[in-house]
């Protein structure tokens, strides 16, 4: 089977358990929005504070909704030896890797349009423009996808797997975090051609950590 | 702490802080060791 | 009265011990003579006063903190090559992680003392800072990691990969953070940066830091290789003994005890 094919195969795979189970969209998009809602209790709604630290908000719940996302795309595995099963598909680890990235990444940009909808209506910005910002999101959002299934992968076998991960996990976004808030803020409230070496930066880390991903992820699955 | 010079030195307070934090730490992890690799030894030894 | 080393395998440690007592004094003398110029000898500087003694601790200990870290990404790569596989590159990836958690947080720390008389805060949100903040949260990962009970494999493959995944991503979390930082300075008070015109006298002190400092964390790193191998060899050996203990007492009497038992443990299941 060729690489696109069995990619194909593993995304569809974990998508449509998503499409069965529904646990992205009753779950963690909720969870999306009701952290949303929290900062604004947290900040002040009334003196513009929310408009302005907007993109830096909806990241950081971008990024929190993610560990979820990641759990759960570990998690389904978890059980009837599932991951036995993936070991011994005959798929290899570049292909399982992509496929699962792919699923999670299509996940999340799921979550993002709706999180993006409630930041819009609710905190009162306006998206000026637009190329910049959907470049610079979906960037992210692969760098977040294969970062994730990346540390996924690896505490997979792991009792402690869920509090784990955040802690592996968020340092290594950090960068992520800081690109695509600025790249929002140029785009949104900014000079928009700012927004252009972030939207860069953002992805040469989703390549670099695609590429880690490709490489890991089969032997970090045999330790599993 | 203030910039009052407190033996000769300014800001006495924050740089004596910094200096002592380190010895100490620096001295306390060297100690942990020490000691851990003591009792490892000495239960080697009685087996 | 047996030699409590002659049962020692060969990876037990870094360094001959009489090469280690000799660094552990040179070291300590190294230490003294900086304390002595850091604090006395060198002259305070013209902007920020004696405050500047600090950074003759800070600098080194960032400088150290690297280190640890690229000696952490270099045994774990080795170890994870097939051909330089080999338990020392684990063991040492691990104790110079666990060092340089220690001069990460001595770093924030002590650029916090700086910072407060130099800026007037206890943090500020200096470009070099953040990062540091940032590498020392990679670091405390590892170590979470390298805490859970595994075969000595599983561990090993997984803490040398999670190592090498926050080895690269270091320099992005630099350039990402200076790009943020650089992009916001103007107007801000912290434009004063930390680095001093240092020249003479406090160049010396502060190579004399970063040769005191080294010779300390290349001690420490041995001292701490040396305590991992006897705890990991008496982990072996209890799991081993514990194995042997099993398989007699599920052998009816009167049947032979095989001679060998396995000694490491069997793979590692869910933990």
């Amino acid at each position: 089977m060729s690489l696109w094919r069995e990619v194909m195969l593993v995304a569809g795979k974990d998508l449509r358990i998503e499409a069965r189970s529904k646990v992205t969209l009753q779950q963690i998009v909720p969870f999306g929005m009701i952290v949303l809602l929290l900062f604004a209790f947290a900040l002040d709604p009334d003196r513009g504070i929310l408009r302005r630290v907007a993109p830096g908000l909806f990241w950081v719940t971008v990024l929190l909704a993610a560990l979820l996302a990641v759990s759960r795309s570990f998690g389904i595995e978890a059980d009837n030896g599932a991951r036995d099963g993936l070991r011994l598909s005959g798929l290899d680890g570049p292909a399982l890797f992509l496929g699962k990235a792919a699923a999670l990444a299509v996940e999340l940009l799921a979550l993002e349009v709706v999180l993006t909808l409630v930041v819009v209506l609710v905190y009162g910005i306006h998206l000026n423009t637009l190329v910049p910002l959907v470049l610079a999101t979906i960037a992210a959002t692969v760098g977040v996808a294969a970062t994730g299934t990346l540390y996924g992968v690896l505490a997979a076998g792991l009792r402690v797997r869920e509090t784990l991960v955040p802690v592996l996990l968020l340092p290594v976004v950090a960068p992520v975090l800081l690109g695509a808030t600025r790249a929002w803020e140029a785009a949104i409230d900014g000079i928009p051609s700012d927004a252009w070496p972030w939207v860069g930066l953002l992805g040469v880390f989703a390549l670099l950590f695609t590429a880690i991903g490709m490489l890991a992820f089969g032997p970090l699955l045999e330790e599993a | 702490m203030s910039a009052a010079p407190v033996l000769g030195m300014q800001f006495a307070g924050y740089v004596l802080t910094g200096w002592v934090l380190t010895g100490v730490v620096l001295g306390s992890y060297w100690l942990w060791i020490v000691l851990r690799t003591k009792r490892a030894e000495r239960s080697r030894e009685s087996e | 009265m047996t030699d409590p080393t002659a049962t020692e395998r060969d990876d037990m440690r870094l360094l001959k011990p009489v090469v280690s007592t000799v660094l552990g004094w040179a070291s300590l003398v190294a230490a003294v003579v900086l304390a002595l110029f850091g604090l006395w000898g060198a002259p305070p500087d013209e902007v920020q006063s004696d405050a500047q003694r600090l950074m003759y601790l800070h600098v080194p200990a960032a400088w150290i903190a690297y280190l640890a870290f690229g000696v952490t990404a270099l045994g774990s790569a080795l170890w994870l090559w097939p051909r330089t596989r080999s338990t020392v590159w684990d063991r040492v990836a691990g104790a110079s992680a666990e060092i340089g958690v220690i001069f990460t947080a001595l770093t924030l720390v002590l650029g916090s003392l700086w910072g407060r008389p130099v800026w007037g805060v206890w943090w500020a949100w200096d470009a070099r800072l953040v990062t540091t903040a940032v590498l020392f949260f990679l670091y405390l990962g590892y170590l979470a990691l390298r805490r859970i009970p595994s075969s000595p494999e599983s561990r090993a493959k997984r803490c040398a990969i999670a190592a090498l995944i926050a080895f690269v991503d270091v320099p992005i979390v630099h350039f990402s953070v200076n790009w943020w930082r650089t992009l916001h300075q103007q107007g801000t008070v912290f434009n004063q940066s930390l680095d001093a015109k240092i020249h003479g006298v406090m160049a010396f002190t502060l190579w004399l830091g970063v040769l005191a400092f080294t010779l300390v964390y290349v001690y420490l790193l041995d001292r701490r290789y040396r305590l991992l191998s006897l705890d990991e060899d008496r982990e072996d050996r209890e799991v081993a003994l514990a194995i042997a203990e099993r398989v007699a007492a599920e052998r009816p009497a009167g049947k032979a005890v095989p001679d060998t038992v396995p000694s490491a443990p069997v793979g590692g299941s869910a933990s």
